[in-house]
Order: structure tokens, then sequence, then C-alpha cells
């Protein structure tokens, strides 16, 4: 066999296997709905029937009532800052959950005066096992009437700039910002409560804001009420009809840009025209390496 | 082949590792799962303190809406049962003591109007309730004393914060006693009536109608009176109404008037206030001031009815204190006054506070000094010194000081103090003006880690020896004197670092049984100082036993001579000879371009032939390197001397021709029988000393 025929066969290999390996191995990046450990959300997209959606662009068109669910790790360009805000405006809904990302460019660009306060917010006493984990106990009058009780976070934050009216849910008298990130509480860190879910009106749609993301990851939206609290920010205004959640704005691994690309390689291949047009030049590329091999 | 097979693997691993993708690792996020459990026990005293604040200030809501949530505290399993105790008893004694106060004003309010009957039935329902209320008390009690013993807090010292916080939970819970204690004594009571107080009590009342209401005749009356059994006159008494008495008790006016409402904590606040009965001065009656409920001092109207004092605001740095004062009837009084209480005054309270700041320089190591800096903010208050100022690792008090506002100190951890998180905690108890003060920072206790810079042989002889020579250090600087323990299975070392922890040392390797293989050489560093934390690295060594290779291939050549039959050995020489033979021929192709040549020589030699004969092919060797060195070219195997000329005439240029003339000659002269006359030697001359010209002029 030849040097160059040897080379050719171990690149079809390893490509083979590299596709295999992207294909079915699985994503550890948070927040990523074909993530099944623990950072995934995978159970959640699951449960809510959650769509990805890698692109804004045609955010504006979408017909009837819609949620989009966004965890703004990466900056928003104007572009998708306008899409959002034609999607807000045209009476649909967005669920803003972040933390430390750049949840405050969307609020700043659809003009509502809550702010992410991007500091950190330890509950030493109602938390699950430790302080970063803070339990939230105090809701608004109609979250209580769902029944909720109590919802675990993450590593979160909180909400500045809330009125009363528009808190739905606040941290306990014992959770404070901890500033310094030393753990404990000093004494010019302010105490809590805080509020950490709320939600405003822009336009002829809703903005929902819950200062963690973490709320819907695997390990935690089993968590208290978690689920029960998330599907009351998704059904708030109504059964949607689709719940969108923006993976654009993620950060990811190359493995999650490999698995996009393949995904809409897929779509695209799944085209009728396109498979016909693939199997025709499979078969010329067949017929000519035949008709080759009799000439030799 | 194999060189094939390496390419490819090395091709594919390429491949395959530059599209592996990275793990992306996020860090706003935990795995709850795996996280360590941290409890609170200071923010579970705080909460407990803090939730005895509403039941003191008598709200139900605030302390309903706080200890609904004690089911969410993240506390060990052992504690679930007293912080539930304490939850369900504390809104139960919320409820009881609001519902008892509000009863108490209502007798209170009702004895003033004189609705004395109605006075006593509140009377009856507080006496009857208020068992319960000590009883729900006690189990509060309880719960946190259950707590205190669990997290040890009498072991801690007076100061400490935790300490503090429970020795705070325990003064609240003496302090709902002492509002339980105050419900307990009635504002009015025919109970405690002496038997004079009793005959003049009848003496004053409707015989007839007093009669009718105990069910008995006005003549059964007189008779009992007359008897002088009282005991019986005064059970009959508790059945009956004491409205009947409205002609003789006389209601109370009590007020409290205190100056000023706003005052710093240890501040004297004055107080006054007057006791009057229809407009009549009550002198030497006993009126209790309460504050927060709980009675704070007693003391005597003069002669006018009026009474004045001072106190001193508590020390207890909350911004609202309640004021009242309550008087109750007493020895002479039962049975001619009913109790009263004035309205309560709310007094604003003020007082300084710091924040104190704590930083300490991370990481810390056992057996050094870590240096920790404190500033009390004051902020628009004037500076003081902290006395009996303390400072904590974790539970241990490390140094008892009068701090001022700001200081840096330098903290030596203990040289077998654990690694971890370890919290510094300073506390500045409270002065006067200014509430206590405390912080704490957390101080990550770490080894430094032991670098070791050590050339490793991978392959080395048995027996024999291995020449270590390195150097150990850490972050903090050199090792020395540490342990060092080189072991490599049997063999093994130990010897110590030297000045800057330079090691120097050989391992000798014994002989064994082994031949080759490779072995994990241990280096395991203990230093001497508690800083530096242990070092242990391992290294694969290949060791090749030469004497037992040695013996094994002469014990091999041994068993050839000694066993193998004579044929064979026969053959195999034959073998080996051709093999070296095949061997030799085919290592050295490239000497074959002058393989002809060498032969010719040799030939000439042999044969004796003449001079001339040496000297042509001697400058055809001469031309012949020159062409190759014009041509870049060599003879290839296969190729005729002539072959070469033809194939090489390009690149030689002009004097391709006179090349290819000599190697015709040459051709004749080594090929064929011809000899060669002086004419050819003339001609072959000439030919190389123009071809030798001509490569001159070409700089070649």
């Amino acid at each position: 066999m030849k040097t160059s025929s040897l080379i050719m066969i171990v690149i079809a290999i390893v490509i083979a296997v590299s596709l295999a390996a992207v294909w079915f191995y699985p994503s550890f990046t948070g927040y990523m709905t074909n993530n099944a450990m623990w950072n995934g959300i995978k159970a959640f997209a699951k449960e809510f029937k959650a769509e990805d959606v890698d692109s804004l662009d045609n955010l504006g068109d979408k017909t009837g009532y819609n949620v989009l669910i966004s965890i703004p790790y990466l900056p928003f360009s104007e572009s998708d800052l306008s899409n959002i805000r034609q999607f807000v405006n045209n009476g649909n809904t967005l669920i803003l959950m972040d933390d430390f990302g750049y949840g405050n460019s969307i609020l700043e660009h659809l003009d509502t005066q809550i702010r992410f306060d991007q500091n950190i917010v330890l509950d030493p006493l109602f938390c699950y096992k430790n302080a970063y984990f803070p339990r939230i106990i105090d809701f608004s009058a109609e979250i209580k009437g769902q029944g909720i009780t109590a919802i675990g976070f993450n590593h979160a934050t909180v909400l500045n700039q809330a009125n009363e009216y528009q808190i739905l849910a606040w941290s306990s008298n014992s959770s404070f910002l901890d500033l310094n990130n030393n753990g404990v509480k000093d004494k010019n860190e302010s105490a809590g409560p805080f509020a950490v879910a709320a939600v405003c009106k822009s336009g002829k749609g809703t903005v929902e804001l819950v200062s963690d993301p973490s709320l819907i990851i695997n390990t935690m939206v089993e968590k208290n009420d978690n689920n029960q609290f998330t599907r009351y920010l998704i059904n708030s205004k109504g059964n949607p009809d689709s719940i969108m959640l923006d993976r654009c704005h993620l950060n990811k691994s190359r493995l999650d840009i490999y698995k996009i690309n393949m995904m809409q390689l897929r779509t695209y291949i799944s085209n009728i025209y396109v498979m016909i047009g693939l199997i025709a030049i499979v078969l010329i590329l067949i017929t000519v390496f035949v008709s080759k091999k009799g000439e030799n | 082949m194999l060189k094939r097979i390496l390419i490819s693997i090395i091709l594919a691993v390429s491949l395959l590792s530059l599209l592996t993708p990275p793990a992306y690792a996020g860090d706003t996020q935990e795995d709850p799962d795996a996280v360590k459990t941290i409890f609170s026990y200071l923010a579970l005293m705080m909460f407990y303190s803090d939730s005895l604040d509403p039941i003191l200030q008598k709200d139900i809501e605030s302390t309903e809406k706080a200890l609904n949530k004690m089911p969410f505290v993240n506390v060990p399993e052992e504690l679930n049962q007293p912080t539930s105790e304490f939850s369900a008893s504390g809104i139960t004694l919320s409820h009881s003591i609001v519902s008892l106060f509000n009863v108490w004003e209502q007798e209170n309010t009702l004895i003033n109007q004189y609705r004395l009957g109605e006075a006593k039935t509140l009377g009856k329902q507080i006496r009857e309730a208020l068992p319960q209320a000590y009883q729900q008390l006690a189990k509060l009690k309880t719960a946190a004393e259950d707590t205190g013993l669990y997290i040890k807090v009498k072991t801690l010292a007076p100061d400490n914060a935790l300490r503090q916080s429970y020795d705070e939970v325990m003064a609240k819970i003496e302090q709902l006693k002492s509002m339980l204690d105050l419900l307990a004594r009635p504002l009015m009571d025919l109970q405690d009536l002496s038997p004079e107080q009793l005959n003049d009590l009848l003496r004053s009342s409707d015989l007839n109608t007093l009669a009718e209401m105990l069910g008995i005749n006005a003549d059964q009356l007189n008779q009992l009176i007359n008897s002088n059994d009282m005991q019986r006159l005064l059970d009959l008494l508790k059945t009956v109404n004491p409205e009947i008495f409205q002609q003789v008790l006389k209601k109370t006016d009590l007020i409290l008037e205190v100056q000023p409402t706003t005052a710093y904590v240890g501040e004297t606040v004055d107080f006054w206030g007057s006791l009057a009965t229809q407009g009549e001065a009550l002198a030497g009656r006993s009126i209790d001031l309460l504050i927060n409920s709980s009675v704070k001092m007693t003391l005597a109207t003069d002669s006018e009815g009026h009474f004045q004092g001072t106190f001193q605001i508590p020390y207890q740095y909350n911004h609202t204190l309640e004021v009242q004062a309550v008087y109750y009837p007493q020895a002479k009084d039962i049975g001619i006054y009913l109790g009263s209480a004035s309205p309560v005054i709310n007094m604003n309270i003020l007082y300084y506070e710091a924040n104190l700041l704590l930083e300490i320089n991370n990481p810390a190591y056992p057996g050094r000094q870590s240096t920790l800096t404190a500033r009390f903010d004051y902020g628009t208050a004037p500076p003081v010194e902290r006395e009996n100022s303390e400072l904590y690792i974790d539970d241990t008090l490390l140094s008892h000081f009068t701090a001022p506002s700001e200081f840096t100190r330098s903290i030596q951890i203990e040289s077998t103090a654990k690694t971890g998180n370890h919290i510094v905690t300073l506390t500045a108890p409270a002065k006067g003006r200014y509430a206590p003060a405390y912080a704490d920072c957390i101080m990550d206790i770490k080894l430094a880690t032991v670098q070791l810079d050590m050339g490793f042989p991978w392959i080395s002889l048995m027996p024999g020896h291995i020449g270590l020579t390195g150097r150990a250090y850490s972050e903090l600087g050199s090792l020395e004197n540490a342990d060092v323990n080189i072991t490599m299975e049997k063999d093994f070392l130990i010897c110590n670092t030297g000045q800057n922890g330079t090691i120097a040392t050989r391992l000798n390797l014994e002989l064994e049984l082994s031949l080759l293989g490779s072995r994990a050489m241990v280096v395991s560093i203990q230093p001497r100082e508690p800083w530096n934390a242990p070092l242990v690295i391992t290294r694969n060594v290949f060791l090749i036993n030469w004497v037992g290779l040695g013996i094994l291939l002469e014990f091999l050549a041994l068993m050839y001579v000694t066993f193998l039959p004579v044929k064979g050995k026969k053959d195999i020489r034959k073998k080996v000879v051709d093999s070296k033979s095949l061997a030799e021929e085919s290592l050295q192709p490239e000497i074959a371009p002058n393989y002809s040549v060498l032969l010719a020589e040799q030939m000439a030699e042999m044969q004796g032939e003449e001079a001339n004969t040496r000297s042509i092919v001697k400058w055809y060797r001469l031309v012949f390197k020159l062409a190759q060195r014009t041509t870049n070219s060599i003879l290839k195997p296969q190729q005729t001397l002539r072959e070469y000329a033809k194939t090489n005439s390009q690149k030689l240029g002009p004097i391709s021709r006179y090349f290819y003339e000599f190697t015709l000659i040459i051709e004749k002269l080594l090929y064929s029988k011809h000899k060669l006359d002086h004419k050819d030697m003339e001609k072959s001359k000439e030919l190389s000393q123009t071809i030798y010209e001509e490569t001159k002029h070409e700089n070649v």
C-alpha cells in the first residue's frame, strides 16, 4: 500500500471517529441542553420542551405568544438587542436569568430601571449546604398562591432598583452581599432582604428577571420548588406557543460548537433536494472509481 | 512498513488531539451534590435572638414571619428538633403574650370604667392562661439551651461573638419571663383582703344585695359576719360579682412623663408622674416603672401623689424603648383601690456603630507569621480605643488587648495548625455609646508546595549506581536539612538536603535476578520546616542487568557449542558466511561507482602490467571525480561508465565530449583484451589534461 493511500485512510478514519465522538460525546458545558451532567439543562429542556435558538435574527417575526429564556453570558450585538426589544414589544415574554453576565445591557436597552447587582449574595442560615446556595423563602402573594415555599439558588446575585410591586421573591434577613468575596459578612457589607426575582412590563410584553440562572441546571431544577417557580415564570402570562432558549449568548466549548454545526448540517442535509444531490455525487464518484480501476 | 505505521499513528494522534475539545469550566456555579456542608451557628443564634424581638414587641405577624422560616435553616440533623421546638413554642408564646396583654389592657380599661365584674372575668382569664404561657416559655428556653449544648457555647469565652449571641438570647428569654410575671399580678384582687378590710368592705356594702348575690338571706349573712367565719365569707365572695363593691372600690389614674424621649444609651432620663383617685392624690403608693414590659424599678408616691426619678437607658443598642408605669393595689389598698397602668411612652434610642474592617494576608503558613489589619470606621463619631478586644482563630482566643481605631498585628500561626480555611474573628465589646463591634475574615492556611529540581536518568545499569543531584525548595525558600528518602524496591538511601536545599547523593543498585525492566524510583522529602509540604515523586528508570545478561549469553553460547550437531553447525556457519557476504554486498552500494576502477587497479597490479596502464587508470579516476563533482551525480550500481558519461553529458557541457572519449578508452582497457599502446597513453594524458584545464576555468 502506498504511503499516500495509508495517510488518506488514516485521515478518513480519524474524521469518522471524530464525527462520531462529537455526535455521541456528551457536552460538559454549563446550561447546554444536551448536557446531562450536573451543570447542564437537559432535564429542564425536556420537561418544558424548550428549543435551542442559535440566532436571534428572526425573533421579531415570531407569531403567537412565545417565551424566550436568556442566560446572557456573552455580550449582545446591537442587532440582538433590537430583536429582543421587538420580541418583547410584540407581547412576548423574556425570562432573563443572569448573575454575573450581560443582563444589564438588555435591561438598559429595554429602558427598565432594574439592574443585576453582580455581587455575590450569600446566606449562611437559609441555604442548601452552605452560604453559596441561598434558599429563597420570601415571595410575593401571587407566588405564594402557587404553593411555592422555597427555591434554591447557586452562586447568585441580587436585583437592584426594583419596586415593591415588581418583586416576586426576596432573600432572607441573614443574606448579605459579599463584596470582598471573603465568604463572611463584614460590617460594610449590606444585609438582606434583597430582591432576587422581579417582573416588569416592557411595551406589550413582559420581562421576568431572576438573579441566578443556575435555578434550572440539572442538579438544581428539582431542588425545593425550582421547577414550579420556573413553570410559573413561563406560564404566568398564559401557555406559550413556544419556549426558546437563547443558546447564542452562552459560553460554548469547541465540542458544543462542533455539535451545533453538525446539527445544523444534519438539518440542511435532511432537505430532500440536498439529499438527492448528495446521493448523485456519491454514485458518480463510485462509478468513476470503478471505471478507473477497470482500466488499470 | 514499521515507519509507515509509526507515521500513521503519529498522524492519527495529532489529528485527534486537534479535534479534541477542551472542557469548559464555568465558575458561576458549583455542583450542589459535591459541595461541602458548612453550618453557621452564629447566624442561627442571631436568628434566634432576632426572632425573639417581635415576641417582646408583641408583634405576632413578624414573629410568625420570622419563625415560620425555621424549617428552611441549614442546621445539622441533631438540631432539627430544637430548632422546630424553638419555632413552634415561639409562635405559640407570641400569641399567648399578645392575647394576655390585650386582656390585661382590657382589664385595666374595665377597671377604670368600674366594670369590675367584667374585669374580674378577664383577670381570671389571665390567671388561667398564664401557666400555659410559662410552659411555652420553658419549651422555648429548653430549645435554646439544647442548641447551646450542641454547639458547646458554654465552652466559649464570654466575649466570643457566638457566646454573646447566645447570652443575648437567654437575656431576651428572661425578659419574656419578666413580662409574664407582670401579668401574674392582678390589678384587682379581693382574695388577699385581711379580716379588717373585709369587715370594712362589708360594712360599706349593701348587705341585702350582697346576700341576694351570695344566694343566702340577710340574716344568714349577718350570722356569718358575726361568727367571724371569714374564710367562708371570702370563699363566698370569690363567686360574687365585684361590681357590688363599686361604691367602695376606687379607681386610680396613673400619669407618666419622660424627658427627653430621644437619648443615647447610658444617658440618664428623667421621669415623673402622679397617682390619684377621683381627683385626690394617693401618697405613699408603690409605682412600678416598666422598661420594655419588664419592671425596671419601684418607687413610692410623695404626699401629693407625685413620683419622680431617673433611669439610665440600658446599654442594649436597640433604637426603641417602651416606658410605662403600673400601680398595683397592695396591702391596705386592696379592697379600696383598683390598679392602673399609664399609657406607653416610646423612646428613640441613639448609639454609635462602628464598621470594623478586617483583613489578613492569605495564604498563611503553619509556623510562620501572618499580618492582620483592622480598622474601626466610626463615621462621624469620635474614634476611641476599644478595651478588652479579643482576637480569635476559630474558637481559640489568640490575644486580649486594647485596640486602637486602626492597627496591624502579626499573628503567629501554630506549627500544628490544620490546613484549610480558618475564621479569624476580632471582637470589641461595647463601650459606652459605642455598640459592640466584631468582624471576621477567612484565613487560608496552607503548606508551601515543595519543588524538586533533579535530573533523573531514564536508563541505568545494574549492579551499579545512580548519581542524583538537585535542589529542593518551595515558594518560601530552600529546604534545609530536610529528610530525603530515595527508594527503588529493595535499594534505598536516606540523606538530608544541604544548605540551599541541595541534594547530592547516589543510589547503589545491587545485583538482582531480573534482567531488564522499568522500575519506579520514589523520592520522598520530609521538610523540617512546618510550613513546607512533604513531597513524594516517582520516576521510572529502565534497568539493565548487565551481569545477568552476560551470564545468559554465555550460557546460550555454551549450549550452542555443547548440544548442536556438527552438520548443523556447518550449515549454520555456511549460512553465516553467506549472509555476511550478502550483507557486505548489500551494505556497500555506494562504493559501486569505483568498483571497476579499483578492480582495474588490482588487475594491473596483479598481472604486473606496465606503469602506464596504472597511470591511465589514475588519470581517469581523477577525471571521474571531477565529473562527479561537476554534475553532482554519482554512478548508480546498474550504470556502466559509458551510460554515466552519456547521461551527464548535458551537465558536463563542453568537456562531455572529452570525458566520453576517455571513458571509451578506459572501458577498452577494462573490459577487452586490447593492450594499450603509446598512442593510447598519449591520448589519455591529453584528454585528462584538457578536461582538467577546462574544469579549472569553470572553477570546479
